[in-house]
């Protein structure tokens, strides 16, 4: 889908958050003490974002965003292991947050993109800094 | 769904209207009815004003800082229901879901700003005025107020007043437009839950005969309006007739004045939102671009281009830019007025006429349409048409731009797209509009500022939102003292 307009862009953004934090709070019980952070960061970035869907629109721009779509920022395949597909997860919303960034004509939301892509960047090289356990040790 | 039956909030009640007729409120975007709003009589606008009327003296008696307290608990109420209110608002006007909650953002500004009415309700003093002597100014809260909502910012509009209003310690009454009435009806639901007294506000649903009630009834002090330039006037004029204090905010025809020098990339989508917005339903839409000397063709070209690829359709899909207009006699209007343009010789540059919406087929839309080979004399240059329809203008430099903008009847808004300061402070300085947008489509203020309109945009002094508001929603009275 064509992420064309401030609106839909948003509605994305929030989906990438609820994904990750499904990922993190349905992670294995033996990873609980890596998860919870993750998925207390990831609640934290869904008010944030809903806060700004909400606040950063009273210039009602309409201006056209180009160039973004929903399918290349696709969720990995759960085939692999967990810190793998955590950090996965996190790059492949580092990537969105940058790409949008760059686009979204709202210097304000292109500031919180900027922040938010940062976070995944670190929440990413923490992940392949320490990896957890393997689920099940 | 069965469409509901609206009902009034009078003396911190929901009551059940008497009223045998109602207006039918659709949703524009499948012309499917949606609600009904009761045409309420007069004597229910009699129990409003009389709710309001009974409220006043213990509700002015209240201190502000008590007061602006339930300005924060409805700020709070209507943060949480945002979604809810947004969805509303495209559901029976048909602007895009960004657009709602734009609307419903300011709307919580003007609810911010009331927040801080202690602070601006303070007077001022001035000791020894004669030896021995001092006076003082105390700003006083009048009475009852009344406002009559347009269509087109159905929830947004009440609340450049409302929370002034009642923050200042006035009683008030809205009367919603009988087209896009719901999301108003929502809000007050939020202001029951804010709990304040009975009858400080007050909601009657109506059209035209309920306004009137309004307008004649001998307890309202003071009309607060939004609409059309013919209506505005008569509105002035009646509430002035009866001895009331009157802002009426009216039509516009805003130009949109593009330089040779101008940054087309930034300026083509501001114009875009300008012009399309809201389906081109607001007061502060630019209908006529004025584009100088070499920025004709390239602007025209890229404007064209840029519309074209503009989504037109249901409000609430996310991707969707434009939504369709709010009901079925404005998008018959707005086509009279592609005709009458035809008619004219304006050369039709893109043609929103033929727009169809599959799954949409009763739809109000009307697609971006853009005229070329407008003349200032024509209908489509003079006229409102409150409606997805710009028309551009080639003229030779700023002095012809400006005599355009100040030879309208109308001043609400204009702007200019330019690199250059100076033409920037000239044009600041010579156009008369009440609104001015240098490098920015919309001018629209923040709740600190008032929303000016000059010539026929507005009758009255005091506009609404800002300082402006307190003004109109108080009495300045001066003490001067003496003691022996």
């Amino acid at each position: 889908m064509e992420l064309g307009t401030f609106g839909a862009l948003f509605a994305f953004a929030l989906e990438l958050e609820r994904r990750a934090l499904a990922f993190y709070e349905a992670a294995p019980a033996s990873l609980a003490a890596e998860a919870r952070p993750l998925a207390a960061g990831s609640r934290k970035r869904l008010g944030r974002l809903e806060r700004a869907r909400q606040e950063g629109i009273s210039e009602m721009i309409l201006e056209a965003i180009t160039g973004l779509r929903s399918e290349d920022y696709a969720p990995p395949a759960e085939a692999g292991a967990w810190p793998d597909m955590a950090a996965a997860l996190e790059g492949t919303a580092a990537r969105f947050y940058r790409d949008a960034a760059a686009k979204v004509p709202i210097a304000e939301t292109a500031r919180l993109f900027a922040r938010l892509a940062e976070e995944n960047d670190q929440r990413g090289q923490e992940l392949r800094r320490n990896p957890p356990p393997p689920a099940g040790v | 769904m069965t469409p509901q039956t609206l009902r009034n909030y009078i003396d911190g009640r929901w009551t059940a209207s008497e009223a045998a007729e109602a207006a039918e409120v659709h949703n524009p975007a499948n012309g499917e009815v949606i609600a009904r709003a009761p045409l309420s009589t007069a004597a229910e606008v009699g129990a409003a004003v009389a709710a309001a009327g009974a409220a006043f003296q213990e509700w002015r008696e209240t201190p502000p800082l008590v007061r602006a307290r339930a300005m924060f608990r409805l700020k709070g109420l209507m943060e949480g229901r945002f979604e809810e209110l947004a969805r509303v608002i495209t559901t029976e006007h048909g602007k895009i879901i960004d657009e709602a909650r734009g609307e419903v953002r300011r709307a919580i500004e003007n609810v911010e700003v009331a927040c801080g009415l202690p602070a601006l309700l303070m007077g001022y003093n001035a000791e020894d005025i004669a030896v021995g002597i001092d006076e003082e100014a105390v700003l006083q809260p009048v009475g009852v107020y009344a406002c009559i909502a347009p269509f087109n910012f159905p929830a947004m509009v009440p609340f450049w007043f409302l929370p002034y209003a009642i923050g200042c310690g006035n009683t008030y009454i809205v009367k919603p437009s009988e087209v896009c009435p719901m999301s108003q009806n929502l809000l007050f639901e939020l202001l029951d839950e804010a709990d304040l007294p009975p009858g400080v506000v007050n909601l009657v649903n109506g059209a035209r005969g309920t306004a009137e009630a309004l307008l004649a009834h001998p307890g309202v002090a003071g009309v607060s309006f939004v609409g059309s330039t013919p209506v505005a006037r008569q509105i002035y004029a009646t509430a002035a007739a009866h001895g009331k204090r009157a802002q009426c905010q009216a039509g516009a025809k805003n130009c949109l004045v593009v330089m040779p020098d101008a940054d087309l990339a930034r300026a083509v989508p501001n114009l875009l939102t300008s012009a399309f917005g809201t389906a081109g339903q607001r007061c502060l839409a630019g209908s006529l671009v004025l584009a100088v000397g070499g920025a004709y063709e390239p602007l025209k070209e890229r404007l064209v281009a840029a519309a074209a690829r503009l989504k037109v359709g249901d409000g609430l899909d996310e991707s969707v830019q434009m939504g369709p207009l709010a009901t079925r006699q404005a998008r018959e209007r707005v086509l009279g007025y592609i005709e009458r343009g035809l008619a004219e010789g304006a050369r039709l540059l893109l043609d929103g006429r033929g727009v169809t919406m599959p799954g949409y087929p009763d739809g109000y839309f009307v697609g971006p349409t853009i005229f070329d080979q407008v003349r200032p004399e024509m209908a489509i240059a003079r006229e409102e048409i409150f409606g997805p329809v710009l028309g551009i203008i080639p003229v030779a430099n700023l002095d012809e731009a400006l005599e355009i903008i100040n030879g309208s009847p109308y001043g609400n808004a204009a702007s200019l797209f330019t690199d250059s300061g100076r033409a920037a402070r000239e044009f600041r300085y010579r156009a008369r509009c009440g609104n001015i947008g240098i490098n920015i489509g919309i001018a629209a203020p923040i709740a600190t500022f008032p929303f000016a309109g000059m010539k026929n945009s507005f009758f009255g002094d005091l506009h609404g939102q800002g300082r402006d508001a307190i003004q109109f929603f108080t009495d300045r009275k001066v003490v001067i003292s003496r003691w022996f």
